[in-house]
């Protein structure tokens, strides 16, 4: 779907990583946002452009909101230089976990777009990974082309509503 | 510019719903039809239910907003002044291709509004004169669905069993059925059978994210290749710029950019729009000249206004045993018309529509449901409250009528333009004190059903921004050319070879889903126009 790309550095790559295992920590046997890789989401929708149905006019529309823009770049790199310098310089590593998340609220009150697109692409990337669909109880594989078996319903309590008779007015 | 030199002889423009059925109906009257749509056609091998980041491709180049999507053969919508945001997909199927293929038809009561109730206006045509072609209709897109429904006067037999309603449909009858009020299995365009050479649907359950199997019944599986079969043409990447004029004022064809982005004009000698209310009424004030310099077709100051998109709310109920929500069709469980019809006594006019939908995967979970509502926190109560909501909501939504209102409009915007530098339509869009009412009383009864159903809790959405499925009204019909646009045969009043089947063409705006009447509106004008030609 995604040609992804590049847009961090390594340091950059590394704290976003630590910061993601904030957003969706390690629980009950389930694995931190930062620990399954969902940086490399997060840093590819930000880099990268996708399409589906594209004509031969490769060019996104201008009006384009989708990663690929600089702007959502820019929002990335900036919020990350942010919570380093929330944190102070190089420890936000070396915090507890309650004061990484002291920080993180505080990023998150300073700049609530950059928090609030980085939380949607934290969930985004981290419940589309069919191991954590696995250990929801889900069957971790596409809808298609298996598909679902679904029952259908004990319906003769629509006696009832034949009882009533019509809801609607003749017109 | 590039010339087709050839004069087709109807030239529609939108190969979505009405487009399609329209020309399905002239080409098996041997008319020579051909019709432009700037979208391709859908590649059914890359759809997203087919691989594991489905939803996070929900998220991106398959969410029905054009803004969020802003494919190139979308165009852009300035929102900044509307309650709700227009949704649609711009390819062939038209946003059939996004739809959930609830199939409800309008009541007979939607189409005397001003008479019932004092409100709006009264449609030129009837339920009863409609009747013909939504059998019609449905015998062509097959429904699946249950005869009896109380909710409308006797309908012809539907063409397959209902879907099946699964837990959460059971789960939602109880308190239906508990209350005492009407329910019934959705008419669905979902095949349960197999259905005209189509599948039968697998209960795969994220329909919006485009069907694999051809189960549902979106436009390009249905009317497409019977309209083809019969020698329509249909030509893709074609962006339709405006339509042209003779000096008769008659329609002359149109000028667009083709898929290589050069500007062609085609000449016909009868224009059909079917680019849906927003954008039919963008196509059609940028279609502007000395002889109609407010656009085409606006003699009566009416293009654009009126528009209508139906408010809605969600309410969310939470439960202490698995729904299995996100088995089967997103959108057809079942529903209610029980606070459909005015009563006054409620303190407002018209009335609403319970439908009970399905649920996403996790990651709409994490977001809010589809509901939308409140994202979950991040953080250590992330995994408490994810885990509370999981495969525990049923949501329904409460779909409004949506009285007509001049000051709900599209209109173009000044700066903004699409990839091709057309102008973009801007639309304004307040809910009014009679809808908010009408909200507010589906809210409180819908927590009263989710009660009776059994739920722990509730959340509400009081009313849903990204939720413009439904986009009607903006190029009204009536007899009256000062308070109309088109008159009951689609047909402009002010350009007698220029005529609108889409759901511009709506006077109201009805508590349903309007796919059904839609199509069955194109195929009452495409009759119309078959007999004003004589065939």
């Amino acid at each position: 779907m995604t040609a992804a790309k590049k847009v961090l550095t390594d340091a950059q790559r590394g704290l976003l990583t630590q910061v993601l295992d904030r957003i969706v920590p390690a629980d009950g046997g389930l694995p931190g946002a930062g620990e399954i890789g969902v940086a490399e989401f997060v840093e590819g929708a930000s880099g990268s452009v996708s399409g589906q149905d594209r004509r031969p006019r490769e060019e996104p529309a201008p009006y384009s909101i989708r990663g690929g823009n600089p702007s959502a770049t820019r929002l990335l790199v900036g919020g990350l230089k942010l919570i380093e310098l929330t944190a102070g310089s190089g420890a936000f590593a070396e915090l507890d976990g309650d004061a990484k998340d002291e920080v993180l609220r505080a990023v998150e009150s300073e700049s609530p777009e950059f928090f609030a697109e980085l939380v949607r692409l934290t969930y985004v990337g981290y419940y589309s990974q069919p191991r954590i669909a696995a250990a929801l109880g889900l069957e971790a594989r596409p809808p298609q082309p298996l598909g679902f078996e679904l029952e259908q319903a004990d319906l003769s309590p629509l006696d009832n509503v034949r009882k009533r008779g019509p809801v609607y007015r003749e017109a | 510019m590039g010339d087709d030199k050839d004069i087709v002889d109807v030239l529609v423009i939108g190969a979505g719903p009405s487009g399609a059925a329209f020309t399905w109906s002239l080409s098996e009257a041997g008319f020579d039809v051909l019709c432009l749509e700037q979208g391709g056609w859908p590649d059914k091998t890359v759809y997203p239910q087919l691989f594991d980041d489905h939803e996070v491709r929900r998220q991106s180049e398959w969410h029905p907003d054009p803004n969020v999507r802003g494919l190139p053969q979308d165009y852009p919508i300035n929102v900044d002044e509307s309650d709700i945001y227009p949704l649609m997909h711009n390819a062939v199927g038209g946003s059939s291709i996004h739809w959930g293929a609830h199939f409800p038809r309008f009541h007979p009561s939607d189409f005397r509004m001003r008479t019932l109730d004092g409100v709006g206006e009264d449609w030129p045509v009837s339920y009863g004169e409609l009747e013909p072609y939504f059998d019609l209709n449905d015998r062509m897109v097959g429904v699946a669905g249950l005869d009896g429904d109380t909710a409308y006067p006797p309908k012809s037999p539907r063409q397959m069993p209902p879907l099946p309603l699964g837990v959460l449909g059971e789960t939602m009858l109880k308190g239906f059925d508990r209350l005492g009020w009407h329910w019934w299995p959705s008419d669905s365009a979902i095949n349960t059978a197999a259905y005209d050479g189509r599948d039968a649907c697998n209960f795969a359950g994220p329909c919006e994210l485009g069907c694999t199997r051809g189960a549902k019944a979106t436009a390009e599986v249905t009317y497409w290749p019977k309209a083809l079969a019969n020698g329509a043409r249909l030509a893709t990447g074609a962006r339709v710029r405006e339509i042209t004029v003779d000096a008769d004022g008659l329609a002359s064809g149109v000028v667009y950019h083709d898929s290589d982005g050069s500007v062609r004009e085609q000449r016909a000698r009868h224009v059909v729009m079917a680019c849906n209310a927003v954008g039919t009424a963008r196509l059609l004030l940028n279609s502007r000249s000395p002889r109609f310099p407010d656009g085409l077709a606006n003699g009566s100051g009416l293009l654009g206004r009126n528009l209508m998109m139906h408010p809605a709310a969600m309410v969310t109920g939470v439960f202490d045993h698995e729904i299995d929500g996100h088995k089967g069709p997103l959108a057809c469980a079942l529903f209610s018309h029980q606070f459909y019809e005015t009563d006054t006594s409620r303190g407002f006019v018209r009335g609403y529509g319970f439908q009970v939908v399905r649920t996403f995967g996790p990651v709409a979970n994490a977001l809010g449901g589809v509901g939308g509502h409140e994202r979950l926190p991040w953080g250590q109560g992330h995994r408490i409250a994810f885990s509370e909501l999981f495969n525990r909501c049923i949501t329904v939504a409460i779909v409004c009528d949506d009285l007509p209102e001049q000051s709900n409009r599209v209109e173009l915007d000044p700066e903004l333009t699409d990839g091709d530098g057309i102008p973009a339509p801007r639309v304004v869009y307040k809910t009014s004190d009679n809808s908010r009412k009408m909200l507010d009383h589906g809210i409180a009864r819908a927590r009263e059903l989710m009660e009776a159903a059994g739920a722990g809790r509730t959340m509400v959405n009081p009313q849903v921004t990204a939720g413009g499925w439904h986009l009607l009204g903006t190029a009204r019909m009536g007899d009256d050319p000062g308070s109309s646009v088109v008159n009951a045969q689609g047909r402009s009043h002010d350009v007698p070879n220029l005529y609108v089947v889409d759901a511009s063409i709506f006077v109201t705006g009805g508590a349903v889903n309007p796919t059904s009447t839609i199509q069955a509106l194109a195929l009452h004008v495409a009759d119309a126009f078959k007999r004003s030609a004589g065939k």
